[in-house]
C-alpha cells in the first residue's frame, strides 16, 4: 500500500522537489557525501559557509559534545568565494538539487561582492545569508543581533543579485527573533533559516580550561531542537505568508514533520549528517512514511498545520 | 584513499576482552572494511543508537583477520567507557575504512615508534610491511606501565624487533621510549623509514632527534574528529601548511610538514 505522496514545496521563489535540504556547514561541498547517499534525491543541498577570502579557521579543539548535542567552533575554514566557484561549484552544476551557497561576510560590502560574484557564476540557485558573523566596522557586533544591520546586509545583497532567491539565516542569539526576522523580509527576503547554532560554552572541570580552542561555540543537535521549534512557530505565527526552512536537531523524518507543523516550509538536516552520513535521505524517507501513515497526499498540507 | 571503499555497516561484535588494565581489545565481522583497510586508516564507530553519546568515536584498525578487524582501546570517557561493557552477539553500526594511510617504504628497514594507545596502528602496518618485503622491522613501544605494554606479541609475530620502554621502569628502557631512537638508529646501518602514532610531545621528540631529511618520517594524528569524512572541519592539525584535516589528508601525515 504505497500511497503517492506530492513532496514538492515553494521556499518563495525556490521550487524543490522535496522538503529536505542539507544545513551549511555540516555537509562540506556536498561531493564528500556520494559514496553514502544519491544527492538528487534531496531538496538541495546547502554548502559550508563562504567567505570572501579563504579562511584558515579556529584554533583546535573545534567541536565538544555535550549532552544530544555538540559545541563547534570551526571559524568558517573555507576555500574562499572565488575557489568555491573554480573548484566545488562545477561538479554540481549536472546535479538534479538545488545549491544552496551559504555567505559570511565581515562588511555589508563584502556580502554584497559575494553575491553579486555567485550570481554570475552558473548553478547557484540561492544564496543564503548568514548573520552570525562579527561586524568589523561596528566593533565586532554580530550582524544578526541588530535589526537595521540584518536589513542593510538583506538590501545590499538583493540589490547585488536581482533575481536571485534569497534565505536570511536567523541567529538565535537575539531577545526577540520575530523583529530579526520582520528586519530580514523588509530588507528583501525571500525565505528565513531558522536556526544558526546557539552561543555556549563547555568546560573541563579537570582542567580547569575551557574545552574548545576558541573558548565559545555554537551548539548544534537535538539539544537544540525545542528551541528552533519554538522560534519558527514564533516568526510563522507573527508572518505566515513568509516560508521558513526550519532546523536544529533534525534526526528522523517525525522531527522533520514536527518543524512543518510549526510552520517551516522545508527543514535542514545539520548535525545528523556528520553522525550518519545519509541522514538527509533517511529523513526523507521517515517523513514520506509518516505521511503514507496518516494520508497525507500532499506535503504542503502539513505546514503549518499545528493544532493549538 | 579511494573514496569508493568506504562504507557504512553493522557490524557484528565476535569478542570484546580486557587484555590489560582497562585497554581492551574488540573483535568484529565487517568483511568490507576488512578487506579495504590499509594501515594507519580508522573506523568511525557508534558506541551507541540513541542520543548519548551523539557523536561517533574514531578507533585504529589495528589488524585484520579475514572477515574479522580488531580494535584495541583504552577507557578514557564516557564514549569508550560504554563501548568496554559492548558483548558479543551486539552489533556496531561502523564507518570506514577512513583516512590516509601509512605509505609503506618496504625497500629499508622500519622504524615503528608507539606511544600509548599508539600501539593500536602497530600490527597490521607491520604485517604489511613484512607482506611488502620489508628487510627489518622494530617496534619502539613507550606505555606507563609493564601492565600496559600490549598487543607487543602482535607486532612481534610480524617478525618486529621489539624495544620497550615505562614510565615507571617496570619493563624495558625507564623513561620515554623516544630515548631509545638515537641509538637504534645508530645500530641500524641503512637508513630506515619511521612510522609514529602516539601524543604529540613524542612527535616532536622524534622529530628533534631525527633531523636526516633522507629519512621519511610518517606521524598519525589522533585529533578529536566530528564526520570523519572531510566535510566539517572538526579535526584540523596546524601544519606548515596550513590546517590539514585529520580524517582525510591525515590520520598519517609527513612529519616534514610538522617541522
Ligand atoms: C584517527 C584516530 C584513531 C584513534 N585510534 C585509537 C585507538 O586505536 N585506540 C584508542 O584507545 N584511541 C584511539 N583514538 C582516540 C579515541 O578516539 C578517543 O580516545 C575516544 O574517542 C574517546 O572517547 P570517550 O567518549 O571515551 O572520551 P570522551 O568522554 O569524549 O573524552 C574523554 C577525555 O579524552 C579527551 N579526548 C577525547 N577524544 C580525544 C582525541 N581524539 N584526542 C585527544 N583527546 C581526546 C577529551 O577531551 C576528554 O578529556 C583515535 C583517535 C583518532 C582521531
Ligand atoms: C560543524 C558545523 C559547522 C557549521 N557551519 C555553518 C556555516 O558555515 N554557515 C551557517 O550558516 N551555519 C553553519 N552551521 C549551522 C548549521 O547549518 C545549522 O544551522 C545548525 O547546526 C542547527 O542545525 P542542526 O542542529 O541540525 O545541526 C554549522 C553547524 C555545525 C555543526
Ligand atoms: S572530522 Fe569532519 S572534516 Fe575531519
Amino acid at each position: 500500500m504505497s500511497m503517492d505522496v506530492r513532496l514538492d514545496v515553494d521556499l518563495g521563489p525556490l521550487r524543490l522537489k522535496n522538503p529536505i535540504v542539507t544545513a551549511s556547514g555540516t555537509f562540506g561541498y556536498a561531493t564528500e557525501f556520494e559514496d553514502f547517499l544519491d544527492l538528487e534525491r534531496l531538496g538541495g543541498v546547502a554548502l559550508k559557509g563562504l567567505t570572501l577570502e579563504p579562511r584558515a579557521g579556529n584554533p583546535p579543539p573545534r567541536v565538544a559534545e555535550t549532552p544530544a548535542g555538540m559545541l563547534n567552533a570551526i571559524g568558517l575554514e573555507n576555500v574562499g568565494c572565488r575557489a568555491f566557484i573554480d573548484q566545488k561549484l562545477p561538479p554540481l552544476r549536472a546535479l538534479d538539487t538545488a545549491v544552496i551557497a551559504n555567505i559570511s561576510g565581515f562588511s555589508v560590502e563584502e556580502y554584497a561582492e559575494m553575491a553579486e560574484m555567485l550570481s554570475a557564476a552558473e548553478g547557484v540557485d540561492a544564496i543564503e545569508i548568514n548573520v552570525s558573523c562579527p561586524n568589523i566596522r561596528t566593533g565586532g557586533i554580530a550582524f544578526g543581533s541588530r535589526p537595521e544591520m540584518i536589513s542593510e546586509i538583506t538590501r545590499a545583497v538583493r540589490a547585488a543579485a536581482p533575481g536571485m532567491p534569497l534565505l536570511v539565516k536567523m541567529s538565535p542569539n537575539v531577545t526577540d527573533i520575530v523583529e530579526m526576522a520582520r528586519a530580514a523580509v523588509g530588507g528583501g527576503a525571500d525565505a528565513l533559516s531558522i536556526t544558526n547554532t546557539f552561543l555556549a560554552m563547555a568546560i573541563d572541570a579537570e582542567t580547569r580550561r575551557p574545552v574548545l580552542g576558541n573558548l565559545t561555540g555554537g551548539l548544534s543537535g537535538p539539544a537544540i531542537k525545542p528551541l528552533a521549534l519554538r522560534m519558527v512557530w514564533q516568526v510563522h505565527r507573527a508572518m505566515p505568508e513568509v516560508p521558513i526552512c526550519g532546523m536544529g536537531g533534525i534526526m528522523t523524518g517525525t522531527d522533520a514533520i514536527e518543524f512543518l507543523l510549526a510552520g517551516a516550509t522545508a527543514v535542514a538536516v545539520g548535525t545528523a549528517s556528520l553522525i550518519t552520513p545519509s541522514a538527509a535521505v533517511d529523513v526523507l524517507d521517515g517523513v514520506t512514511d509518516h505521511c503514507r501513515r496518516h494520508g497525507v497526499d500532499n506535503i504542503r498540507t502539513l505546514i503549518g498545520a499545528l493544532e493549538t | 584513499m579511494t573514496p569508493s571503499t568506504r562504507h557504512c555497516t553493522l557490524a557484528p561484535v565476535i569478542a570484546n576482552r580486557e587484555v590489560a588494565p582497562a585497554i581492551f581489545e574488540m573483535r568484529l565481522r565487517a568483511s568490507e572494511i576488512a578487506a579495504a583497510a590499509q594501515p594507519g586508516q580508522f573506523v568511525h564507530l557508534r558506541v551507541k543508537s540513541g542520543l548519548d553519546p551523539l557523536l561517533r568515536r574514531p578507533l585504529s584498525i589495528g589488524a585484520v583477520e579475514g572477515e574479522h578487524i580488531c580494535l584495541l582501546f583504552r577507557v578514557i570517557g564516557h564514549g569508550t567507557q560504554l563501548l568496554s561493557r559492548v558483548v558479543p552477539g551486539e552489533t556496531l553500526d561502523l564507518l570506514g575504512p577512513l583516512g590516509n594511510p601509512f605509505t609503506l617504504h618496504a625497500d629499508r628497514p622500519a622504524v615503528l615508534v608507539a606511544g600509548g594507545m599508539g600501539i593500536a596502528d602497530m600490527p597490521l602496518l607491520a604485517r604489511r610491511l613484512r607482506e611488502a618485503g620489508c628487510p627489518a622491522i622494530h617496534l619502539i613501544f613507550g606505555a606507563r606501565t609493564a601492565a600496559e605494554l600490549a598487543w607487543t606479541d602482535r607486532v612481534e609475530a610480524e617478525g618486529a624487533q621489539i624495544h620497550t620502554a615505562t614510565d615507571d621502569g617496570s619493563a624495558g628502557h625507564h623513561g620515554v621510549c623516544t630515548a631509545l631512537l638515537p641509538p637504534l638508529l645508530r645500530e641500524i646501518d641503512a637508513r630506515p623509514a619511521i612510522c609514529a602514532c602516539g601524543p604529540e610531545p613524542m612527535f616532536r621528540a622524534i622529530l628533534s632527534a631525527v633531523t636526516d631529511p633522507a629519512i621519511p618520517i610518517q606521524l598519525a594524528f589522533e585529533q578529536r574528529m566530528g564526520c570523519g569524512i572531510g566535510a566539517c572541519m572538526a579535526c584540523a592539525v596546524e601544519t606548515s601548511k596550513g590546517y590539514l584535516r585529520a580524517c582525510c589528508e591525515g590520520p598519517v601525515l609527513d612529519g616534514a610538514l610538522l617541522r
